[in-house]
């Protein structure tokens, strides 16, 4: 039995401009302890996934229109918000990416992290102090005993990171959403970060959804991968299947746009256009205005199929257009590109 | 002056230990010190007409305070800097606008970047009148198009305002009014870490391009190696103020000689699941310190897997070309010849 | 230079570009959808044209009195009666009006030119020129108000437009101190930076860059102080050093009002109701404004 199990989850906005489709049906399982990677850019929908996840979405003018979350037997998407207070924080916790705004500054670490395991625990608050430092010094926090009473401004951003990730895992929770949460940390920093996480996550067997557009970060943590644009789903698989068979045009353009250290020489391919505007409807495959590939006549209907690749790999097969071509062959080189004028909105 | 440091005369841009210290002041009734922020700590290098330098380094290293003392928005503290052989450390506060117009900026952030009250053409119409202050009207226009074609943006929406357009479009804008008054230098801070992926190969190409086809040289500011690797030709590491490494990007990238340079590349992590989950990595202990009274000597020593000893802690390491091309902070504990990557 | 693949590069005319749609024009687009700062608008607009416009289309003079027909309730002859001396009351409110608005309008303005470009010039250049500036708006901050228009009135005769102003330099000071904050905080975006690595004169970089991005929270303010402004003068009247009979402002017809009330009711009412509806109104339209203007209700 899955831990969780996400079926068609459908978040639309609805605002003065129109309806913005932020996540247009989405689907995805993961299992006990299982890393799941959410890929995407800005506007395609992976926080906005997490969020109406945690039931965090601003309703108005947010809503859920459809779908179902199950999680240890309950639908998340149409608990009662008693029921929800439960899970928050017990047993699904979130961390986000800015550690300055996601920590109360007014304070201490102390009472925070207290606050924490009594709201769901029942403990007395020494038992509670003892446990938060420990909790602080599993993060590799040093001096924790004396460091717990202090302010989050007195950490630096690295450290409150670290802060955070204690506070969401004090609980031990059986799901953790990390939500790009080294985005804003130097890349020394991003790395120990993610070794804490992996090495928590080993201690306590805790599933992670970890939201990211750094694909190294994806490859170097996640079992499976959930590529994301336009609010749908693009592409999923494990992590192997993903980095070295990915189907969709976007994934194997995404794998070829960004520059690495390991591709010593090779060209860097851009990618022409824009993200979507999902206040507008989509006609079949949301990449398809950008796709490099040959097209095949204009997309009519609601989405493409989910088609397999092989066992546990799955594509958004959009029929418009020919993918048969190895990517490099089609994306425009980096040194011979023309002046390529890029539209302004509507 | 040390053995690297250019000819003012000959060399496109030098920089002759430059220093850009804030001092905090005294306390206001025992007098004490509190503290001095050494952002730039005596940084010397010579660019080349028509190079891409890259700027690479964490947080409180001193790229951005550096490039804002290049640019005179903020004076040094000692040091000279000479462009093109004007020294530019030397020109007053008040003559220094009409110097303005030889070197530019790109900012990081796209939506701070640019006026919101200003439509594009009029920010970038501003920006080209510095250079051709007798342009107006139909004229202006037209060289403002010539100008939004040229960083790939479409002249007809020249009368829109910075809220109507994407994150990279802003850019272009920006890069745009960077481009207005005709440059020979440019500089780059961190222009893509706000945009998306797939829209900061666009950008890092239009950059690459341009550069080519104006004859424009560009210091290249980033904290992201890998797309400093792509776009740069040469190199510069920055830690606590100084430059601790400097080379070609090849060579810095597959040979790298001071332990903190292989250290940041171990960190980024690598797009393959097979590699990055069996590569060795160097961890670095704590975090990137604060540019507040710094340590002497080798500045990287708290930090540094190798133990250094202490009575030679405090000695300044000499900053020398090991192999051809290639400088480095030449600390025992931090160096290795054999640097592999 | 480039040679674009657009071969034939069509001429920039004027007419050909897209026009935009500035942050004032989305601030004005929101502004209307919110009812109750329209209503309002329409309500202040209906008090100014009736105080302005009002005594050419009265048979009656504010300062004629009438003595047999003294204190009289709303009739149709007077719909809001008369006052002890005869006058009409409905042409004094009307008038009393204009002044009262008068006196808002200007010193807010007056207030508004000093405080911006005070403000702007202590927030931008910083340093010991802002410090010291600063420290003259504090200290004229600590100056007791009453006292200071008192002896302003003493010294130069009591007169309208000593009043306003005397007012004006009062108000001005909280503008100041608004607009130097706003401006501190802009100075930090980069697009100050790049004005200035653009080469651009102080002057212009005031002017042209930080101005137009203060301008909004500016606005609400001012659209604040009309009211607080109107108060202040009424404040000044009720201890005589303001408008001097015949003359009255709004001020003067609620003191007069307010010592007849029980007997007389009236003489307060329609001034006072007046007063209280106009206070409204641009309280609301500065709600609405500021709403309107909120940078977090803007598109990004």
């Amino acid at each position: 039995m899955p831990l969780l199990e996400v079926d068609d989850l459908t978040t639309y906005f609805h605002t003065r401009d129109g309806v913005v489709r932020a996540v247009d049906g989405v689907s995805f399982s993961l299992e006990n302890g299982e890393t799941l990677g959410i890929v995407g850019e800005s506007g395609s929908g992976k926080s906005v996934t997490c969020y109406s996840l945690m039931r965090l979405i601003p309703e108005p003018p947010g809503r859920i229109e459809r779908g179902t979350a199950m999680f240890d037997g309950q639908d998340l998407l149409r608990m009662s918000p008693r029921e929800l207070r439960r899970v928050r924080g017990c047993k699904i916790s979130m961390i986000f990416q800015d550690p300055m705004t996601s920590i109360n500054p007014y304070l201490r670490i102390s009472t925070q992290l207290i606050e924490a395991l009594q709201t769901h625990r029942d403990i007395d608050k020494k038992a509670a102090l003892h446990k938060a430092i420990e909790a602080l010094e599993e993060v590799g926090i040093p001096g924790a005993s004396s460091r717990v009473f202090s302010y989050p401004h007195e950490f630096s951003g690295g450290m409150r990171q670290r802060v955070m990730i204690a506070m969401a895992l004090i609980t031990e929770p059986d799901l953790l959403i990390a939500d790009e949460p080294t985005t804003a940390l130097d890349v020394t920093v991003q790395a120990l970060i993610m070794d804490i996480i992996k090495q928590r996550q080993n201690d306590l067997g805790t599933a992670v959804i970890l939201v990211t557009h750094d694909l190294g970060l994806v490859a170097g943590s996640c079992d499976k991968v959930l590529v994301m644009y336009g609010g749908r789903e693009m592409e999923s698989g494990s992590v192997e299947q993903i980095f070295h068979n990915p189907r969709h045009p976007y994934t194997r353009a995404l794998q070829k746009t960004i520059p690495s250290l390991q591709e010593k020489g090779q060209e860097l391919f851009t990618i022409p256009g824009l993200p979507p505007d999902v206040s507008k409807p989509i006609h079949g495959c949301a990449f398809h205005p950008r796709c490099p590939y040959p097209k095949i006549g204009q997309p009519e209907g609601d989405r493409p199929p989910l088609e397999e690749v092989e066992p546990g790999h799955c594509w958004s097969a959009c029929g418009y257009c020919d993918s048969s071509a190895p990517i490099e062959a089609v994306l425009a080189k980096a040194d011979v590109d023309a002046a390529e004028i890029v539209e302004g909105d509507a | 002056m040390s053995a690297q440091v250019g000819n003012p005369q000959e060399d496109f841009l030098v920089l002759d230990d430059v220093k850009t210290h804030f001092d905090l002041g005294t306390t206001l009734f025992t007098r004490e010190s509190k503290g001095v922020v050494k952002a730039v700590d005596g940084v010397s290098l010579t660019i080349n007409k028509g190079e891409i330098l890259g700027l690479v380094g964490e947080s409180g290293c001193g790229k951005s305070t550096l490039s804002r003392t290049i640019m005179q928005l903020l004076r040094p503290t000692s040091g000279h800097i000479w462009l093109k052989g004007r020294e530019l450390s030397a020109i007053s506060d008040k003559d220094i606008r009409s110097e303005r117009i030889n070197f530019q900026m790109i900012f990081q952030d796209p939506y701070a970047s640019l006026n919101p009250r200003m439509t594009v053409l009029d920010t970038l119409g501003e920006a080209v009148r510095t250079r051709h202050p007798e342009l107006k009207g139909d004229a202006l226009r037209e060289r403002v198009a010539e100008l939004l074609r040229t960083v790939g943006m479409n002249p007809f929406q020249m009368k829109r305002y910075p809220h109507e357009f994407s994150g990279g479009q802003r850019q272009r804008v920006a890069i745009a009014r960077a481009l207005a008054p005709e440059p020979e230098l440019i500089i780059a801070d961190e222009p893509v870490s706000a945009l998306d992926v797939s829209i900061q190969s666009q950008i890092l190409n239009l950059l690459k391009r341009l550069t080519r086809e104006l004859g424009l040289t560009m210091i290249f500011i980033s904290h992201d190696l890998s797309v400093v690797r792509y776009i740069a030709g040469r190199i510069a590491v920055m830690y606590l103020g100084k430059i601790i490494e400097l080379g070609d990007a090849e060579a810095i990238v597959d040979h790298p000689l001071h332990i903190y340079t292989k250290a940041l590349m171990s960190a980024i992590p690598e797009p393959d699941p097979h590699s990055e989950r069996h590569r060795k990595r160097i961890v670095l202990a704590g975090e990137p310190p604060s540019p507040m009274n710094p340590p002497d000597g080798c500045k990287f020593w708290p930090r540094s897997p190798v133990e250094h000893d202490e009575r030679l802690r405090t000695k300044e390491p000499e900053f020398k070309e090991l192999v051809p091309g290639h400088w480095v902070s030449n600390c025992p504990y931090c160096v290795s010849e054999t640097g592999a990557g | 230079m480039t040679d674009a693949p657009v071969d034939a590069a069509p001429a920039i005319a004027e007419d050909a570009l897209v026009e935009g749609s500035s942050l004032w024009k989305d601030a004005w687009a929101r502004l209307k959808k919110n009812k109750v700062a329209v209503g309002s608008l329409f309500g202040f607009a209906f008090i100014f044209l009736f105080c302005f416009v009002g005594p050419f289309l009265s048979p009656y003079d504010a300062n004629v009195q009438d003595l047999f027909s003294g204190a009289e309730g709303p009739s149709a002859e007077h719909w809001f009666g008369t006052d002890t001396l005869g006058r009409d009351l409905m042409v004094r409110v009307m008038e009393g009006g204009r002044i009262s608005l008068l006196v808002g309008l200007v010193a807010t303005v007056v207030a508004l030119a000093i405080g911006v470009i005070y403000g702007a010039t202590a927030g931008y250049v910083g340093g010991k020129v802002d410090a010291s500036m600063m420290r003259f708006v504090d200290l004229l901050y600590a100056l007791p108000f009453t006292i200071f228009v008192i002896l302003l009135m003493v010294a130069f005769g009591r007169s309208l437009w000593l009043m306003f102003v005397a007012i004006g330099c009062v108000e001005w000071l909280s503008m100041a101190r608004i607009v130097r904050s706003g401006v501190l905080s802009l100075k930090k975006q980069e697009f100050v930076e790049a004005a200035v690595s653009l080469g651009y004169s102080r002057r212009r970089i005031i002017v042209r860059h930080l101005i137009p991005n203060v301008l909004g929270p500016v606005i609400v303010i001012a659209t604040l102080t009309v009211p607080a402004v109107m108060l202040l003068e009424a404040f000044l009247s009720f201890l005589g050093l303001g408008v001097q009979p015949p003359d009255a402002s709004w001020g003067v017809l609620i003191n007069e009002g307010q010592t007849n009330m029980e007997i007389y009711p009236w003489l307060l009412l329609f001034p006072a109701g007046f007063f209280a509806a106009t206070l409204f109104c641009l309280n609301f339209i500065g709600d609405g404004l500021r709403d309107a203007l909120d940078p977090k209700s803007a598109k990004d």
